[in-house]
């Protein structure tokens, strides 16, 4: 089922939503400009680094091959030396301060040792095959892995360098190998500048991606820990970032020329950065803090705007519902605020209307059935008066007298100090009051019974009630009878209500005609008017009764031709103090 | 809920925001301030032989942010060593690693020291009762060993062929691990944690029976090291030292 969305819900919604997805949208764009930038400038960082590291390693080892060309030239060719007096000039070059040898030997072609500027021994650690990628690139210099070299007394970590040579002793040539040994510090010295930390380190590889040197060689020598980065290296110059255990890590390979040796670099991108990348992090909690709040602030600033709307939308469905009293605090600001404020007193001005409307429309009800009992009274009195004319013109001295009196009472009731209602106690009085006038002008026409429930006295009936019903029936139903004539009264309670039966053997009428009578419609059909009564008597009293007591009450007629006609008059009970 | 509670709501919020953002601000300043600070407590004199243990003290440290008091003890008394460590618990250490005592602390097989910061002992080979709560210590496997250092001269050997394997004690491995067992007995409130080094394996020669042990059911680590791997490169950071 389609449920309409209130504004104060989609437009916030909206807003928010298209906050958030913006939001979003920069800093997706902006997270990726700016990682591609730090990886950009890390990346020319790493290899400005690692060029300057190349650059020292690579003088270094361009160092050696030049003492290894300087004794090669200027020693082992020489012509007019022997091999010991060789010897004695490999010593004097080791013992040159800076020159950074340790040993220098030289082998026959098979391998084994000519001579060596140490006392040593015979390094079991050259292992002759090693000498073979020596003899099949004639012209190289090759550089081993580091070993250990006892030289007099002392134990060092060496790098050894071998290439052939043609040695000369004593004017022969000889095909044979020469190994220079040079101090590794001076190469470690390059690496350990760089300033290694756990995150930021570079290392030394060989041509096989062997360590030749690592900062932390102990600790891996020790067993703890591998070197990871030793899987992502590639046989070129390259560099890539891999992500491990959440951390981001640069590694670059560069080749050193001449000796075969890589340098790698691993640095974390997450520490080298990592004042960018907090400066970036603290940049995107401003900008979400900043959406957040402004959507905070927009929301309540909708509210504030669209709740004065929505309770005066609210106020004027109760309002057209009928709700008189509904009002609008006035909460709202500005505009809104006069908005209610003109509400409010809109409805203030049409409530006074409607009431003016209301206590108009009563007094015209009061004066319609002003109206209707004046319509009644006129009747009866001048039927009466001429009743008294005619009696006094008979000289019915005693009867006028009696009518004259009980003309009296019937008008003191029916006035009843200008009261409406009035006790049935006095209703019927009056009626009895009306009964005994006309039973003195019909000379006993007709015989009336009354039948009362004495208990119902004290409810209040519309004064004038009975009389014109008795009105019909003397005039209408009694026409045409002899002494034979009955009318009778009863007053009984039905229910919660009054029922006042006035019944008659009369002439009765048609369906038609009752009709007609309970319509105020007797001129448009054929009831028998008289000079004495109107006919219009008994649906008066019916609308009078149903303007007092609602629609619920009134006159039911129920009549048959030639056999009589009863009016059932119902009323509420209500008694005075209600 | 009224106007005025919802702007005391987002007013809280803001509160909120703006703590959080100096929180992620100075961040690294809580990290500084909140360090680790070690005393290490070693002899004057066994500093070259112990330069592989502070490597390795020092390694772990630098990784884990921890300040290393390095303090060189020679011919001290108990209460020196007592005293010292009052000192560095009121400069904040939190805790001290004691290596080889008896090097450095007259007649220290017949006095009691008491440790008031948790502690870690390293000694040539076990005491007893020598450290108040040394048997609360929890490192277990610990082998009588003597610690005969490997000499320049078994090197030698090893090169020139005399022998064919070193069995050499991976001190770098016990300085670095020292570290982490001083955290964990910090973290255990273990107020004398003795852990006696040394052993009978270089005499007995028994390479196998050491070498079936893992490595950390030994006091002191050992690393066996072949002339065919020094010839390959390996180990020269640790033989260097000797």
């Amino acid at each position: 089922m389609h449920k309409k969305i209130s504004i104060r819900v989609w437009f916030p919604a909206v807003i928010v939503i298209t906050m958030v997805v913006m939001v979003a949208v920069v800093l997706t764009v902006a997270s990726s400009y700016v990682n591609d930038m730090l990886y950009r400038q890390s990346r020319a960082d790493m290899e400005r680094q690692s060029n300057a590291v190349v650059n020292a390693v690579g003088r270094e080892t361009y160092r050696m091959i030049d003492t290894i060309n300087n004794i090669y030239y200027k020693v082992i060719k020489d012509n007019r030396s022997s091999l010991s007096v060789k010897k004695q000039d490999f010593v004097a070059l080791c013992n040159q301060k800076h020159s950074g040898i340790v040993s220098i030997s030289l082998y026959d072609s098979e391998g084994n040792l000519l001579l060596s500027s140490s006392d040593y021994y015979e390094n079991p650690a050259i292992n002759k095959a090693v000498f073979q990628d020596v003899r099949d690139n004639v012209g190289k210099i090759f550089f081993g892995n580091p070993q250990i070299s006892f030289n007099n007394g002392a134990m060092n970590s060496v790098i050894p360098a071998s290439c052939m040579v043609d040695i000369i002793n004593n004017g022969y040539i000889q095909m044979g190998f020469l190994r220079v040994e040079f101090t590794a510090k001076d190469i470690y010295s390059i690496i350990d500048a760089y300033g290694n930390t756990e995150r930021s380190y570079c290392y030394l590889i060989n041509d096989k991606n062997e360590i030749v040197y690592h900062p932390y060689q102990k600790k891996l020598e020790s067993g703890i820990g591998t070197e990871w980065s030793l899987d992502y290296i590639a046989p070129d110059t390259h560099y890539i970032m891999q992500d491990i255990d959440d951390i981001s890590w640069l590694i670059g390979t560069n080749n050193i020329g001449y000796s075969g040796w890589r340098v790698v670099m691993v640095n974390s991108f997450n520490d080298v950065h990592r004042q960018e990348l907090l400066s970036y992090q603290v940049v995107w909690w401003i900008i979400s803090i900043m959406a957040l709040l402004i959507a905070i602030i927009d929301i309540v600033l909708f509210h504030e705007i669209s709740s004065p709307i929505s309770n005066l939308d609210e106020a004027m469905k109760k309002f057209s519902a009928g709700d008189m009293n509904v009002r609008v605090p006035a909460k709202g600001v500005g505009e809104l605020r006069h908005l209610e404020n003109g509400f409010n007193r809109m409805v203030e001005h049409i409530e006074i209307l409607m009431a003016e409307i209301l206590g108009k429309e009563k007094e015209k009800c009061h004066m319609e059935r002003r109206l209707l009992q004046a319509q009644i009274s006129p009747h009866f009195l001048y039927n009466t008066l001429d009743s008294i004319i005619w009696m006094i013109q008979g000289k019915q001295y005693e009867g006028a007298e009696k009518m004259v009196y009980l003309l009296a009472k019937f008008f003191r009731i029916a006035l009843s100090k200008g009261q409406d209602m009035i006790p049935l106690e006095q209703e019927l009085q009056h009626a009895v009051s009306y009964l005994s006038i006309q039973g003195i002008r019909f000379h006993d026409k007709f015989e009336v019974f009354i039948d009362v429930d004495d208990s119902l006295n004290k409810y209040l009936c519309p004064k004038v009630t009975l009389q014109p019903i008795l009105e019909n029936a003397i005039y209408h139903g009694m026409d045409g009878m002899y002494g034979d004539g009955e009318i009778s009264v009863r007053v009984y309670q039905s229910g919660e209500n009054i029922c006042l039966e006035i019944a008659d053997n009369g002439a009765g009428m048609t369906e038609e005609q009752v009709t007609a009578l309970m319509n105020n419609k007797t001129n448009e059909i054929k009831i028998k008017p008289t000079s004495k009564g109107s006919g219009i008597g008994v649906a008066n009293v019916n609308e009078r009764i149903k303007l007092i007591f609602g629609e619920e009450y009134g006159i039911t007629v129920e009549s048959e031709p030639d056999e009589g006609t009863t009016v059932k008059i119902v009323i509420p009970r209500v008694e005075k103090n209600e | 809920m009224n106007r005025k509670q919802m702007y005391m709501v987002l007013g809280m919020m803001v509160l909120i925001m703006l703590i959080a953002c100096s929180k992620v601000l100075f961040d690294r300043t809580i990290d500084i301030e909140n360090e680790f600070q070690v005393a290490v407590i070693m002899p004057a004199d066994s500093k070259y032989e112990l330069k592989g243990v502070v490597q390795g003290i020092n390694d772990n440290a630098r990784e884990k942010n921890i300040k290393i008091n390095m303090l060189y003890a020679s011919d001290w008394d108990k209460k020196q060593l007592e005293d010292t460590m009052l000192e560095e618990r009121s400069i904040g250490s939190k805790a001290v690693f004691i290596i080889y005592p008896e090097r450095f602390i007259r007649n220290y097989e017949e006095i009691e020291i008491r440790t008031y910061l948790p502690a870690l002992v390293l000694n040539d080979k076990a005491y007893e009762n020598n450290i108040i709560n040394a048997g609360t210590a929890y490192y277990d496997g610990i082998e009588n060993i003597t610690a005969e250092h490997i000499k320049k001269a078994d090197v030698y050997r090893l090169m020139t062929g005399e022998i064919d394997e070193l069995i050499v004690p991976a001190e770098y491995y016990m300085g670095y691990y020292c570290i982490d067992n001083l955290m964990e007995a910090f973290r255990r409130n273990i107020m004398g944690l003795m852990l006696p080094v040394g052993g009978d394996y270089y005499s007995s020669r028994d390479i196998d029976a050491i070498m079936n042990k893992q490595m950390d059911d030994v006091c002191i680590p050992i690393l066996r090291i072949t002339r065919k791997e020094v010839i390959e490169g390996k180990f020269h950071s640790i033989l260097e030292d000797r």
